[in-house]
């Protein structure tokens, strides 16, 4: 029977109800991830920090040197969070909000390295990637629960 | 990346006639990574639409290769890029009629 990972209660928590073999997954893709955004390689955080003027450079060059390092901070903030709650029973709002932002940021990265497309369902076994597209497609399916959840709160 | 469409007219996705003090739109652009729920689900959060119309500019985004999400000086329109890309959604900002 289909169960629910993420049920949203009447006083504005989340109930998480992930096995351990999600959570060991969510800590080890958080320790990735901040491995990445530490190391910041431009191509592979190219899709963390996109574009915001496509046609003036000058304008672009401003809004990045504006905004870099507040999305990084930003982003780190909300990996702390997601770390330090991973193993919760419950959630707040603020603290589902770290988790979606933090697995969403995995997601770009990993979905950027694979370049995924709109239909990425079918796994080839023998697919050298097979394993990061699994990754990739859990990841998209504890997000898509959560926000969910999440939603219900707005 | 999925090919971005053409849409003629990017402000008629919101029904919103742009100020001439408000020269800027928002646009959120199509991407195969963001999922449609949290697409749906930030601009809701950052701008208090409604489900119903933050599912019709998603589906616009899906469908037409992008919306216009929110419009306004430049100081507000980068400020709303710059919450776009914190939720990792892919945004642009441009002068309304600059296309």
């Amino acid at each position: 029977m289909f169960r629910r990972m993420f049920v949203a209660r009447d006083d504005s928590t989340i109930v998480v109800r992930l096995d351990d073999t999600m959570r060991d997954l969510l800590v080890r893709v958080g320790e990735e991830l901040r491995e990445v955004l530490l190391v910041n390689d431009p191509e592979t955080t190219k899709r963390l920090y996109p574009t915001a003027y496509p046609d003036d450079e000058a304008l672009e060059s401003d809004y990045q040197e504006m905004v870099h390092d507040q999305l990084l901070m930003q982003r780190l903030d909300a990996l702390d969070t997601f770390q330090a709650t991973i193993n919760d029973e419950a959630i707040s709002i603020d603290d589902a909000d770290a988790w979606m932002s933090t697995i969403n940021q995995v997601r770009l990265v990993l979905g950027t390295q694979l370049d995924v497309g709109e239909d990425e369902s079918a796994i080839d076994e023998d697919d050298p990637e097979a394993h990061s597209k699994v990754i990739y497609q859990v990841l998209s399916h504890i997000l898509e629960e959560l926000t969910h959840a999440r939603i219900r709160s707005l | 990346m999925t090919a971005p469409l053409e849409v003629a007219d990017p402000d008629l996705d919101l029904g919103l006639e742009v100020a001439a003090d408000m020269p800027w739109v928002v646009l959120v652009w199509n991407d195969p990574i963001n999922l449609m729920s949290y697409v749906t689900f930030v601009l809701q959060k950052l701008f208090g639409y409604s489900e119903a119309k933050a599912t019709e500019l998603m589906l616009d985004v899906h469908h037409k290769g992008r919306a216009v999400v929110s419009n306004g000086t430049k100081e507000k329109a980068e400020a709303d890029v710059a919450r776009l890309h914190e939720h990792g959604l892919w945004a642009t900002m441009q002068k309304d009629g600059g296309e």
